[in-house]
């Protein structure tokens, strides 16, 4: 299972949006979410992810992945509010456990606040390419040398995690028990190590290939595609910047 | 291009391109060490996440003790914003600032002290950890809508459990891989 | 008369902790359109020759450099990246020199960073990836693309810099035998049209002695024979060891009984992929058999499930006598040894006598057997000397021996190499199979897959072909060069080339 989303280089309406809007996008469903406290409201801003999904042509088992996670989150929030919410009127009380009548819509405020900020980021990593990334961090004045550090980043992602799972793998084949959490526990150093060392060792010669390619040579660097704000980015980035500034005032 | 050299600034400070993608690497290793931890965490100690602190203890010493900075930087901003992209962590935003702002603290203290000896070690952990945890504290009761005290309580929890198990896992790491000539 | 390219003059270079130089007494000139191939024994230090004249040693690998190194005309570079257009460099693994997942803006990337004009670096990339011949790749993810595929992009990335000099430290160690073929198909054109000039580590495919202008030789850091290939390949031809004869065993009998049986295996991925198809093999105890196959072919898989690493999805599984389910598996496997292909995914430890005590504690053994075992697999192996060492301070070779140490260490019956000599040049592969025949001439079952099909034919006594998910060949190595037509015909090309 990949942790990563991934670019669709296929989708051309992607393609045609900038990807300092989508930076926007995701910085205002965020923003958004932060800033309401009415369940209803931030069900509207949740589902506004979705929903801008389907019609950018993006497949919504995108993220499928992230459910189970968000599902212990979830029940983990339940629990915790429930003992430990002090705000509104007892509503029920057993022994020592007093819970209050705002522990379960405080948990589900959590909820829809955590789901809405995983989403978003999803949404952004699955919509901008390694190289809109590099483009949209050198537009905000981060140096060429290290705005490629971003897409590096995203490029051995997935490797280095394939490389995890020879590695448990491998480490399974030897005799190393990863099946209960003890056994999890107990093998941490054997599978966490051997990953250390390999991706070091990676990290070098993928340092020493890129310098020899010329990395660092100079301080610009030609890339091939540049960012162009079209009237649709304008728009839209208006309107973002505008309920975010309502939001604010209001 | 500036490398490993002589004198203790030259030696925390590095801007050389084996260094930078050394903390990008050693940032995505350290995203998925946590997830593995996270895992561990949601069975054994849901809420408090302390495999995955003592995870975060021991990596943003080690990024920062391997590479310096700003591969720290690097390594620990990789880490916050994957895990936010990836579902791992919704607070991956305080993460930001836990990691990046913690392995400053760390190697700010690491660079006056001898780093040879366990004390110093923890010194510096238990400091890095003061900062780290009361960033993740905030996040849990601004994104969770946690209570004060619980925030508080799961922090200082976090701090003391990172305090006494990372520093002798990351002395040792931290040695092993001087030991081994890949830095 | 040719350009000059490169003048490397080396007295000494040391490394820090060593007391031996890594390289001593090197004079070297290689002109330009020469192809050079490197060969030596393990440690001989043909990478630091390389990496000295990339600029890596002294400025990556901390080192005292006692000499000069003039690349067209230069002594004086301040940065690795003042060889960016001088200089090319390839090294084994492809993954490593892939910046991004594109194969387009991967190879625009070098003259990107020149800061050329998008004009040329959009012709350079078309003009380089056809040279290479994966021009229908341009816009390829390289996550779908072959090892060889990989390979040649990061080699039309390095053209694309406009350096007429390459310096490649075993480029295709990790591929298959199509891979490699393509890849020296490739480098050979490009040196014979293009007047390139190549200097290279040589692997154990002595393909690359069909392109090659000059041969070094290089023992103890220095280099001491300079061969043209024709000598070389009689030198080869003079040295050749004929295939290992296996001996036989107290009862008068190769092997004794059946320690392995798949009945109608089956195994498919979660996701529907089949990883072999209905299986019938068995493998004798004391048995040296390989297992050959092109890409995809589930020779892993069978493996795999030999090893009792997975379980078949339809068939029986027998090992030792048992059939396998879950819960005897882990008990059976005690008794198997799983060889991976790269010792890196397995090796953690600080120290080697750690590493082998590390997997005699899995196994159960007792502290007082521990000292002693340890000992015994390190002498074996030929690693007692760095007893204390870090294991990642070894080479490739070394760290492999380490992980035949430590199967060695747990006295397992059976043992299944995967690719053991992957990544490895022709004497370090040597080291690695002749440890497994010695194995094997005590007594242990040695189950190997491998894409070298020259240490196939020298060491196996029996090969298992596979193609397509199944077993279409299970014959005796003696019989080989009665189906050398079939099989090449599926892609496996046996054919000698000292031959």
């Amino acid at each position: 299972m990949s942790l990563m989303p991934e670019y669709d280089k296929n989708n051309t309406l992607v393609e045609f949006i900038d990807p300092r809007t989508k930076a926007l996008w995701m910085i205002t469903v965020i923003f958004l979410s932060f800033f309401s406290d009415n369940i209803l409201e931030m069900i509207v801003i949740f589902l506004l992810i979705p929903i801008s999904s389907v019609l950018l042509k993006q497949k919504l088992s995108n993220y499928k992945n992230v459910v189970p996670i968000l599902a212990i989150i979830a029940s983990q929030l339940i629990v915790l509010q429930i003992l430990f919410c002090r705000q509104g009127e007892i509503s029920y009380s057993w022994w020592i456990i007093n819970i209050y009548d705002q522990a379960l819509p405080l948990a589900a405020v959590g909820i829809v606040r955590a789901s809405t900020i995983v989403l978003a980021c999803m949404q952004f990593l699955s919509l901008t390419s390694p190289i809109d990334m590099q483009l949209l961090l050198m537009k905000f004045k981060i140096p060429y040398k290290y705005a490629t550090l971003a897409a590096l980043g995203l490029r051995f992602m997935p490797v280095i995690e394939d490389e995890f799972g020879v590695i448990l793998e491998s480490q399974r084949a030897r005799g190393i028990k990863i099946e209960s959490v003890w056994d999890k526990i107990r093998s941490l150093p054997s599978v966490s190590l051997p990953l250390l060392y390999r991706s070091m060792r990676w990290s070098r010669d993928t340092a020493l290939s890129m310098e020899l390619r010329g990395f660092g040579k100079y301080p610009n660097h030609t890339f091939m595609k540049s960012l162009n704000l079209n009237l649709w980015d304008i728009l839209s980035s208006v309107i973002m910047t505008f309920s975010i500034l309502i939001v604010i005032i209001l | 291009m500036e490398t490993e050299m002589i004198g203790e600034t030259e030696k925390y400070w590095r801007t050389d391109t084996k260094a930078l993608v050394g903390g990008v690497f050693l940032g995505i290793v350290f995203t998925i060490i946590c997830v593995l931890a996270d895992v561990i965490d949601a069975v054994l100690d849901p809420s408090l996440a302390l495999l995955g602190g003592t995870v975060w203890a021991i990596f943003t010493a080690i990024i920062v003790m391997t590479y310096g900075q700003p591969a720290g930087i690097i390594g620990g901003a990789m880490q916050a914003l994957i895990s936010m992209a990836t579902g791992m962590s919704p607070l991956g935003f305080f993460f930001i600032f836990a990691n990046c702002i913690g392995s400053v603290v760390y190697i700010s203290i690491a660079r006056n002290l001898s780093m040879k000896s366990l004390r110093d070690y923890v010194i510096v952990q238990f400091i890095t950890s003061l900062v780290g945890f009361f960033f993740v504290g905030m996040g849990t009761m601004i994104v969770y809508s946690l209570p004060f005290n619980v925030a508080l309580a799961c922090a200082v929890i976090g701090v003391v459990v990172t305090t006494i198990v990372a520093p002798l896992i990351t002395k040792n790491v931290v040695t092993s891989i001087k030991r081994s000539g890949l830095a | 008369m040719s350009l000059e390219i490169a003048r490397i003059h080396i007295n000494s270079l040391y490394f820090p902790d060593q007391s031996k130089p890594a390289l001593k007494n090197i004079n070297l000139v290689i002109n330009e359109g020469d192809f050079i191939a490197i060969t030596g024994s393990p440690a001989s230090g043909k990478s630091v020759l390389l990496h000295c004249i990339t600029g890596a040693v002294p400025k990556y690998y901390d080192s005292k450099l006692n000499g000069t190194i003039t690349i067209r005309g230069l002594s004086e570079r301040t940065s690795i990246s003042d060889n960016s257009g001088i200089i090319g460099y390839m090294m084994q693994e492809p993954q490593s020199q892939i910046v991004y997942e594109d194969v387009y803006d991967d190879v625009a990337f070098g003259p990107g960073n020149l800061c050329l004009e998008k004009n040329e670096i959009d012709s350079r990339v078309h003009k380089c990836l056809k040279l290479v011949g994966i021009d229908y790749l341009i816009h390829n993810n390289v996550k779908e693309l072959s090892g060889g595929q990989a390979q040649r992009v990061v080699l039309a990335g390095v053209l694309a810099l406009g350096s007429g000099f390459l310096l490649l430290d075993q480029p295709t160690a990790e591929l298959d035998p199509a891979g490699r073929k393509d890849i020296y198909g490739a480098l050979g054109e490009l040196c014979h049209d293009k007047k390139l000039t190549i200097c290279m580590i040589m692997d154990k495919s002595h393909e690359v002695l069909r392109y090659a202008t000059r041969i070094l030789e290089m023992d103890n850091g220095t280099i001491i024979n300079e061969l043209s290939p024709k000598e070389y390949l009689e030198k080869l031809k003079s040295n050749k060891q004929p295939p290992r004869i296996k001996k036989r065993m107290k009862s008068g009998e190769l092997h004794g009984e059946t320690i392995a049986e798949l009945k109608g295996v089956t195994y498919r991925y979660k996701n529907g992929n089949i990883g072999c198809e209905n299986i019938d093999f068995s493998i004798k105890n004391g048995e040296f058999v390989a297992i050959v196959g092109t890409n995809g072919s589930g020779k892993t898989t069978l493996a795999k499930i030999v090893d009792g690493l997975i379980l078949p999805t339809e068939g029986e599984l027998r090992l030792f006598g048992t059939t396998i389910c879950k819960k005897s598996k882990i008990k059976i496997r005690n008794d198997i040894g799983f060889l991976f292909q790269n010792p890196d995914n397995q090796i953690f430890n600080d120290t080697l006598k750690n590493e082998i005590a590390f997997s005699l504690r899995i196994k159960g053994v007792t502290e007082d057997e521990i000292s002693t075992k340890t000992d015994d697999a390190l002498k074996k192996v030929g690693l007692i000397e760095y007893k204390d060492a870090h294991p990642q301070k070894l080479s490739r070779g070394q760290r492999q021996l380490l992980a035949i140490g430590c199967i060695l260490a747990s006295d397992c019956s059976l043992i299944v190499a995967d690719e053991p000599t992957s990544g490895l040049d022709e004497f370090q592969s040597s080291l690695v199979m002749d440890h497994l025949f010695d194995l094997n001439q005590n007594g242990k079952t040695i189950l190997f897959i491998s894409h070298d099909l020259s240490i196939v034919r020298h060491y196996a006594e029996r090969i298992v072909v596979m193609h397509n998910h199944c077993i279409i060949l299970d014959m005796p190595s003696s019989s080989l060069n009665d189906y050398l037509l079939e099989l090449k015909e599926i892609g496996l090309d046996f054919e000698d080339i000292l031959e």
